[in-house]
């Protein structure tokens, strides 16, 4: 804990720092645009002047806070985060601030083959952990694709997101011939890839109402979702909406592993370097970042993963 | 006439659609119960091997050994009536659930790969056994309620579609002790 509290320190005396050369900086920028601003008052009979003092204002002020932003991402997750997790959960955990799960095992898990491939494919926060001696790897993950529209003529292109959220891949005690693929229930499944996958009625009507099931053989559906496996992701699901996880969860199982993606927007969201570091940490809000990193390590053991063979 | 003829062209379509419908739900229950069968016959392929792995072992438990034997060759020549049959596969799963559970005494036997192997291909068959058997009631199931939805049962009556039969576990298998506790040591 010790160590905790002056890694504390350290990252508090950087952010102080931060806010000193924000001040610094703003100072510049301001002094700058006001001369510019004053000038264009006095001296010049166009507004455009008058104008760029200002922007010389804004534009300053947003580039400075965005880079010490970054700045501070990154000693808030190098510093802080790593010995926060190495704190709580010890040696077999492993947390790379910079790294994220390939997009060849995204692509492979086939959770959102129903939807275009990505264009676009990022993330960070990767956690290698090892729960019962079941390996589980997860990181943030987001992925996009790039549509184009012709309105009235005119090549309109924007981003959207295919998945933004935690993925995470651990191993699973059974092998899955072809692949088994668990979506929200909701989830709209129309597009070609999945037209070989069949939708799989199951017996749990409380699971059926939560999730549906896709694959292309349904002996292999039941055999890796047993009744058992189904109930304790009823349970698991229930269980994150508790602890207010209101997000959607998909799961998937190819060969040996288990594919599974909370869709929850931002992981492990570092706070802006301007609010106090602190009095956040005493009033335990950090408690936040293990909460969302035990959740995800809690499926080996509601799941019931490290049973040999039954599930 | 022209009225007559669109009655009777959409009444013509209505019972071909209806008649593929359901012969395509039968057909689904026939396949999924020849699955079971493919398993099956994947575990009575695993009972020789399993013998022989544990006969040196366990000589007390001759007796099961030679009644498992017996079974496997009953259920091999496939002459058994449905209900016989059922019977015999729930002895059979009886019997090996409880010569891997006696295994627990044997630990030479423990030590043996050959026969853990055999074991979890066991435990790993019995698994898609019961996969398969919960895919052929639901297809039962659709089959079933397909039949007696209006009015398709009607043309269900015409060219006499008989409800399916769901499979239920025999007695002996609901009697016999879980395997599955053994796995979780």
């Amino acid at each position: 804990m010790d160590n905790l509290e002056s890694i504390i320190e350290i990252v508090e005396k950087e952010r102080n720092g931060l806010v000193k050369s924000t001040i610094t900086w703003l100072s510049i920028y301001s002094t700058i645009g006001a001369i510019i601003y004053l000038f264009g008052m006095h001296y010049s009979s166009h507004s455009y002047l008058k104008l760029f003092g200002v922007a010389i204002f804004i534009a300053g002020a947003i580039s400075t806070m965005s880079i010490k932003q970054g700045y501070y991402k990154g000693v808030f997750k190098e510093l802080f985060l790593k010995s926060l997790f190495r704190h709580k959960f010890g040696e077999n955990f492993e947390y790379r601030p910079q790294d994220y799960i390939r997009s060849d095992f995204f692509l492979n898990s086939m959770l959102f083959s129903h939807k275009p491939m990505p264009d676009r494919y990022r993330g960070e926060d990767l956690i290698i952990a090892s729960v019962d001696s079941i390996r589980i790897n997860f990181s943030e993950v987001h992925a996009q694709y790039l549509e184009t529209q012709y309105v009235q003529g005119k090549k309109r292109q924007y981003w959207v997101d295919i998945f933004r959220g935690v993925f995470a891949i651990a191993e699973f005690p059974k092998t899955a011939k072809v692949p088994v693929v668990v979506l929200p229930n909701f989830e709209k499944v129309f597009s070609l890839p999945w037209e070989a996958l069949k939708k799989v009625k199951l017996e749990d009507p409380e699971f059926e109402e939560i999730f549906s099931v896709w694959s292309k053989d349904q002996i292999e559906a039941r055999y890796i979702l047993s009744i058992s496996l189904m109930r304790r992701m009823v349970e698991f699901y229930k269980k994150a909406r508790e602890k207010g996880f209101k997000q959607d969860i998909y799961f998937s199982f190819v060969g040996k592993y288990m594919f599974f993606a909370i869709n929850s927007g931002d992981f492990l969201r570092v706070p802006f370097y301007l609010s106090s570091f602190k009095s956040a940490y005493n009033s335990g809000k950090y408690d936040l970042y293990v909460q969302e990193v035990e959740l995800i390590l809690s499926i080996i053991e509601e799941l019931n993963l490290k049973l040999d063979i039954w599930l | 006439m022209t009225a007559f003829l669109i009655v009777f062209a959409v009444f013509a379509v209505f019972v071909i659609l209806s008649y593929n419908l359901l012969v395509t739900k039968r057909n689904a229950v026939s396949n999924a119960y020849s699955s079971i069968d493919v398993y099956l016959k994947n575990r009575y392929d695993l009972i020789p091997n399993l013998v022989a792995s544990v006969k040196t072992y366990m000589e007390h438990e001759a007796n099961t050994l030679i009644r498992i034997t017996e079974l496997r060759s009953k259920l091999l020549q496939g002459q058994l009536p449905p209900g016989e049959r059922l019977k015999a596969e729930g002895e059979l799963s009886g019997l090996l659930s409880r010569l891997l559970m006696v295994s627990e005494n044997y630990p030479q036997l423990r030590a043996n790969e050959n026969f853990l192997h055999l074991q979890q291909s066991l435990a790993e068959m019995e698994e898609r056994i019961s996969a398969a058997r919960r895919a052929y009631n639901a297809a039962v199931t659709d089959y079933n309620n397909a039949l007696g939805i209006f009015p398709i049962n009607i043309i269900a009556g015409i060219f006499n579609f008989k409800p399916a039969e769901w499979f239920e576990a025999p007695e002996e298998e609901k009697k016999t002790p879980d395997v599955r506790a053994l796995f979780k040591n």
